[in-house]
């Protein structure tokens, strides 16, 4: 027991300790402040494999008492043990390429200290023992990932670092919320296998304020805005955490939540449909999203979202069927483990074409593998992952995860996720054709005559990484029976409900017809897209949730404002760019297609210039009126409200920095209503 | 009951205080000035350590009363609730002293002894209050404060720093009267003792004149604890030297209005009486909109230091709410957030009198840059506000987590909705300072021309310290806030 417990507290406690460290070192010298993060590193891997050994048969608690009657503990089970050998590893690779990817950048003292930090703070989440240590170490891994992510320094990274830092904010506050309204139901902060005796709305709006903490962090729409900007902002071994290993710790924290609440053994169709429902959105929109990204690493990001949408669909299949849940479950878990390994060696190997050619935008790459050839294959097998194409690793997961849907029935609302299933799985394997054929395919525009392959150091970290994603495709009943059925009998599955999935057929006739029907669909959607120019269209501000979050922003922008002129300032100055853009852009087709054109490339084809000036008027008419009503609102009640309030307050002290506040307002008063419905409820 | 007389008490409040007077005749020795200054805190605090240990070892109060004849008694008694308070006061006062000394010798370097005899006064004073026996003494110390704070506030005799002073005065004077009409009318106030029994007041005087009076007292102690809508002179003394923004109008004065108030509730009327005449939501109200309108206030300040003083009206009415929720939980978590509040707001103040002093920048908005200047300064800073956000392992999370659950056990939606509310503006207006410190790119090149040292450096990384300390291994003092906090609930 002391020996786990000696071994617990140097895993979680040498990377913290590590970080300052590295800091301190950093001024002296860079050579030793590098070998030692390696170092520090590779040891927290050799000392989570040691962990591995220890987690078979039953769960060790270690514990130290913190607040009374709820402990700092951690735990020591398959599942964590699984996730936390994850993390290390992959953290591994992706510190061993930074070195020479960071080789020019400032500021390198920091960037190592906080990716110490956050290593510990992600291993101290998959480790903890009880609700609260999870969100100390989630609210940790939450603060230290900013720096990583404003790294550059840049106007963007900023953005989207205050995006980020908002939202998460707000997870966090309807996590703890979450976690204190479990604690006053159950009486402990512990993970349990179900609650007994409560209703069935305390439960469901206790989970669903976990999930809101979580679904942040993971990027689930709609609270996957910070994502898709923060991901692709960050230097790119930190996006590569960021993907591959920091975003699972929302997915791992709505398992851990959704098995101590309902519990495996009590089917719950409502929440389970509406998780189903939320994932299947997730990865649909997302999946869309990524094929018309240009910017390679902001592809990937959404990419990611998507693959968010999959486990979560497995968690909602699970939470939906009950007793016999756990194939989806496992599936889920399996592909945890396979997304962090190809989307990591995916963002690797994009950003070592991005050290080698200072691009990112795919269509002005291309003829790249005969100039870096090992990163191209390793690109190749990571696509061919997450592809879900036999013989690589992706596969098995997304099969089992496919086979649950079938579990849930057939017909009506069932059939219409199977389909959508497909299609999002042929938008993936669309989009990584299209990454692949623009990036490595084609002739290489001539700046690029001289680019070599990626140096060794980076070359390390990205071909274990693809070595693993090989060798997880070559042996999937291997990984699933020595680590995922484990894991899903410390979750609280009972020997029935296993030894029904202890062999899982995954190359059935069916599944073969399904992987067809995909790859033909994505054939189809990359010639279709290709040849009409589909990928070059770009939705209207006003179709996604940011704009209007954003819109929201903006009315408490102007109200602590309180200068009105403004207002009107904006509002014409919109109306005239419209107005300026229409004049301009109705002259020459081509130039809707670049810059921010708000129109449809596919409406062009069908008639030219009459649908697109009606659509323009409608979409200026749109806008306007929306951006006058919010704008009113403010000025009008609240703002005068507000400024009565404030009257002492003379108009020099008022300064402009308040759009960091973004969106707080608006999800302030969802979580006000929230609190509000589950305390009525409580009390 | 166990009560024991001793002279330990009235010692730790008059042996500070005479010393203060002794200040005022150093006149231009600078060392003797420092070490009689230095005496004083340290003599406070042994002599609060000393009435700890009595406290620990289970008398449930010490007392000292001195008659004056005709019904009038001052009386000087110690129990949980003063003690702490106490021992937050004396702990700070001595951490700042060393700041305080090197301050004005870099920013003031003529009299100086008016400023450390009031200096010295003043936080003997504040200490006097938590030790006070009943209504009669806690009144006149309570006036007392006041009026040796004053000369603190104008001590740049600058025509702002008058006006800033007239204000005060108003606001603290006004507040007075109302606590003198209710003192008057409680029964026993200058009793022996008062406040040795809980509920002094019984509910046989009538609803409407329990109302009345409990509303004087609120608005007398709520004047001096900065609530809504009495707060604002809160923000304009913050242009007074920094050691007195720090340990008078960050720690000891405001404390002394939340413990007014929390002995009112307590001790006065009772947490029975309380409940039954419904008064606690309406100090949830009152709280809640302090929380609010001291945050929003804080977002849009320039000024480092009004943006701090705005911070301590939002965050001085955690306390409030925790106690004006009527549940042991929330009780406990709000005096953690008051300890929370003291060792980091006087950190954060200290802060930011040191980049003052270094560079001359008081306004956030010409801060970019100093991260890279100021490293040490800049990280407490962050740390620091990190702690008062709630941060996991600092003590402002140990606080949050307890006041939240208050809500939950009395149902209180609204105040829930308060608490979520400040927390999310609370990060805005401390963290913007921290990613203007660190993060933001800076055009204009500074001077830096004097080097700290580590007078000034030492209790900055104290209070952080102590808050993380604190954080970490929280069991210490929940066992002393638990001693508060039964005194009152049982069990």
């Amino acid at each position: 027991m002391f020996f786990q417990f000696v071994l617990l507290a140097t895993i979680i406690l040498l990377p913290l300790f590590g970080a300052g460290l590295v800091y301190w070192v950093s001024s002296k010298s860079a050579m030793l402040r590098n070998y030692l993060a390696a170092s520090l590193t590779i040891v927290t891997l050799i000392l989570t494999s040691i962990l591995y050994c220890f987690s078979k048969g039953e769960a060790i608690v270690v514990g130290y008492p913190f607040l009374s009657f709820a402990e700092i503990r951690f735990s020591i089970n398959p599942m964590s043990a699984l996730l936390a050998f994850l993390t290390a590893f992959i953290w591994t690779a992706a510190t061993l390429y930074s070195f020479t990817y960071l080789k020019s950048s400032s500021n390198q003292g920091r960037f190592y200290a906080f990716l110490l930090l956050a290593f510990s703070a992600n291993l101290g989440v998959f480790l903890a023992g009880n609700f609260l240590t999870l969100f100390i170490f989630f609210e940790i891994l939450g603060i230290s990932a900013y720096p990583l992510i404003v790294h550059n320094e840049d106007k963007k990274a900023f953005k989207a670092g205050a995006k980020y830092l908002v939202m998460v904010f707000l997870g966090d506050i309807a996590l703890l919320m979450g976690i204190l309204l479990y604690c006053k139901v159950t009486g402990n902060i512990d993970f349990a296998t179900g609650i007994k005796g409560t209703s069935e709305y305390i439960k469901f709006i206790i989970f669903a304020l976990m999930g809101i903490g979580f679904g942040v962090k993971a990027g689930v729409i709609p609270f996957h805005i910070w994502l898709p900007d923060a991901h692709p902002v960050a230097p790119t071994p930190a996006s590569a955490l960021l993907s591959g290993v920091m975003i699972k710790v929302g997915v791992y924290g709505i398992i851990r939540s959704l098995f101590s609440i309902f519990g495996p053994e009590q089917s719950s169709i409502v929440v389970g449909s509406i998780v189903i429902w939320v994932g299947i959105i997730t990865m649909l929109v997302a999946v869309f999203m990524a094929l018309l990204q240009e910017n390679a690493k902001k592809m990937l990001a959404y990419h990611s979202i998507s693959q968010m949408g999959y486990i979560v669909l497995g968690v909602g299949c699970a939470a939906y069927l009950g007793v016999e849940g756990a194939l989806a479950l496992g599936g889920s878990m399996y592909h945890i483990v396979n997304h962090a390994l190809f989307k990591s060696c995916l963002f690797l190997t994009v950003g070592a074409v991005y050290y080698r050619t200072g691009e990112l935008n795919m269509y002005k790459l291309g003829g790249l593998v005969k100039k870096m050839p090992i990163v191209a294959f390793c690109t190749l097998v990571a696509s061919l992952g997450i592809s879900g194409v036999p013989l690589f690793n992706g596969y098995a997961s997304k099969t089992l995860i496919h086979q649950a849907l079938a579990h849930l029935g057939h017909g009506g609302w069932v059939g219409l996720v199977n389909v959508l299933f497909i299609v999002t799985c042929g938008g993936t394997i669309a989009s990584f054709i299209k990454l692949f054929t623009l990036v490595f395919l084609g002739r290489a525009p001539k700046k690029y005559e001289k680019v070599k392959d990626a140096s060794s150091s980076m070359l390390v970290g990205i071909m274990a990484l693809a070595i693993m994603v090989f060798a997880l495709g070559i042996f999937p009943g291997r990984f699933w029976t020595f680590f995922i059925l484990p894991l899903l009998k410390h979750l609280g599955y009972t020997g029935t409900a296993l030894s029904s999935i202890r062999t899982v057929n995954i190359l059935t006739l069916h599944d073969i017809q399904s992987l067809v029907i995909s790859l033909a669909v994505g054939i189809f959607i990359f010639t279709v897209g290709t040849r009409y120019g589909l990928f070059h269209l770009r939705f209207p501000r006003w179709f996604g949730v940011n704009y209007w979050f954003e819109q929201f922003a903006l009315g408490v922008y102007f109200l602590l404002h309180e200068e009105s002129h403004l207002i009107e300032m904006h509002t014409s100055r919109a109306t005239r760019e419209i107005k300026e853009m229409i004049a301009k852009k109705g002259r020459s087709t081509e130039a809707l297609i670049e810059g921010e054109s708000y129109v449809l490339r596919s409406l062009i084809f069908i008639s030219k210039r009459h649908v697109k000036k009606i659509y323009l008027r409608v979409e200026t008419y749109i806008v306007a009126r929306a951006n006058y009503i919010i704008k009113s609102l403010w000025s009008g009640f609240l703002a005068k409200t507000y400024r009565s309030l404030s009257a002492s307050e003379t108009k020099k002290e008022f300064n402009l920095y308040i759009e960091d506040l973004n969106f707080s307002i608006f999800l302030i008063l969802f979580l006000l209503v929230l609190c509000f419905v589950s305390i009525k409820l409580i009390g | 009951m166990n009560q024991m007389v001793s002279m330990i008490p009235i010692t730790a409040v008059a042996l500070p205080f005479l010393i203060g007077i002794a200040i005022f005749f150093t006149g231009k020795n600078k060392k003797l000035m420092g070490f009689l200054s230095s005496i004083a805190a340290l003599l406070s605090l042994a002599l609060v350590s000393a009435l700890y240990s009595m406290l620990v070892r289970g008398n449930m109060d010490v007392c000292c009363p001195i008659c004056f004849g005709a019904g009038f008694t001052f009386c000087f008694r110690v129990d949980w609730l003063g003690l702490f308070f106490a021992g937050i006061t004396s702990l700070l006062w001595v951490a700042s002293i060393p700041y305080s000394i090197k301050y004005m010798e870099m920013k003031f370097p003529d009299s100086r002894a008016r400023f450390f005899g009031f200096f010295t006064l003043s936080a003997a004073t504040a200490i006097g209050v938590t030790m006070a026996g009943n209504m009669l003494t806690l009144f006149a110390l309570y006036e007392l404060l006041t009026i040796f704070t004053y000369p603190l506030v104008v001590h740049a005799e600058t025509p702002a720093a008058l006006k800033a002073g007239k204000k005060y005065l108003v606001y603290l004077l006004i507040g007075e009267m109302f606590l003198l009409f209710a003192v008057l009318s409680t029964p026993e106030f200058a009793g022996p003792r008062a406040f040795a029994k809980i509920g002094l007041i019984s509910s046989e005087i009538g609803s409407k004149m329990l109302l009345v009076l409990f509303c004087s007292y609120i608005v007398g102690f709520g004047i001096k604890a900065a609530i809504f809508p009495f707060s604002n002179w809160l923000p304009t003394v913050s242009i007074a030297p920094t050691p007195v923004t720090g340990l008078l109008h960050a720690v000891a004065v405001v404390n002394v209005g939340v413990y007014g108030i929390m002995r009112v509730i307590l001790n006065v009327f009772g947490i029975e009486l309380v409940r039954s005449m419904g008064v606690g939501v309406l100090l949830v109200f009152i709280s809640g909109a302090t929380i609010i309108y001291g945050s929003l206030m804080a977002l849009r300040q320039d000024d480092l230091k009004r943006r701090l003083a705005f911070s301590t009206v939002d965050y001085i009415s955690y306390p409030i709410l925790g106690l004006a929720l009527l549940s042991p939980t929330a009780l406990v978590g709000g005096l953690l957030l008051l300890v929370t509040h003291a060792f980091l707001k006087l950190s954060l103040f200290f802060c930011a009198g040191a980049i003052d002093i270094q560079t001359g920048k008081t306004k956030v908005s010409e801060l970019s840059g100093i991260g890279r200047r100021l490293p040490f300064v800049s990280t407490c800073f962050a740390i620091g506000s990190l702690g008062l956000i709630g941060m996991p392992l600092t003590l402002g999370f140990v606080g949050k987590w307890y006041l939240w659950q208050g809500p939950m056990e009395t149902g209180q939606p609204s105040a829930m909705g308060v608490l979520i509310a400040g927390a999310i503006l609370c990060a805005f207006y401390l963290l913007y300072v921290v990613y203007v410190l660190f993060f933001k790119q800076s055009n204009v090149d500074f001077v830096c021309d004097l080097q700290l040292n580590w007078t000034m450096l030492f209790p900055i990384g104290a209070g952080v310290l102590m808050g993380l300390v604190f954080g970490i291994f929280p069991k210490g003092l929940l066992l002393l806030v638990n001693n508060v906090t039964m005194c009152y609930f049982g069990g």
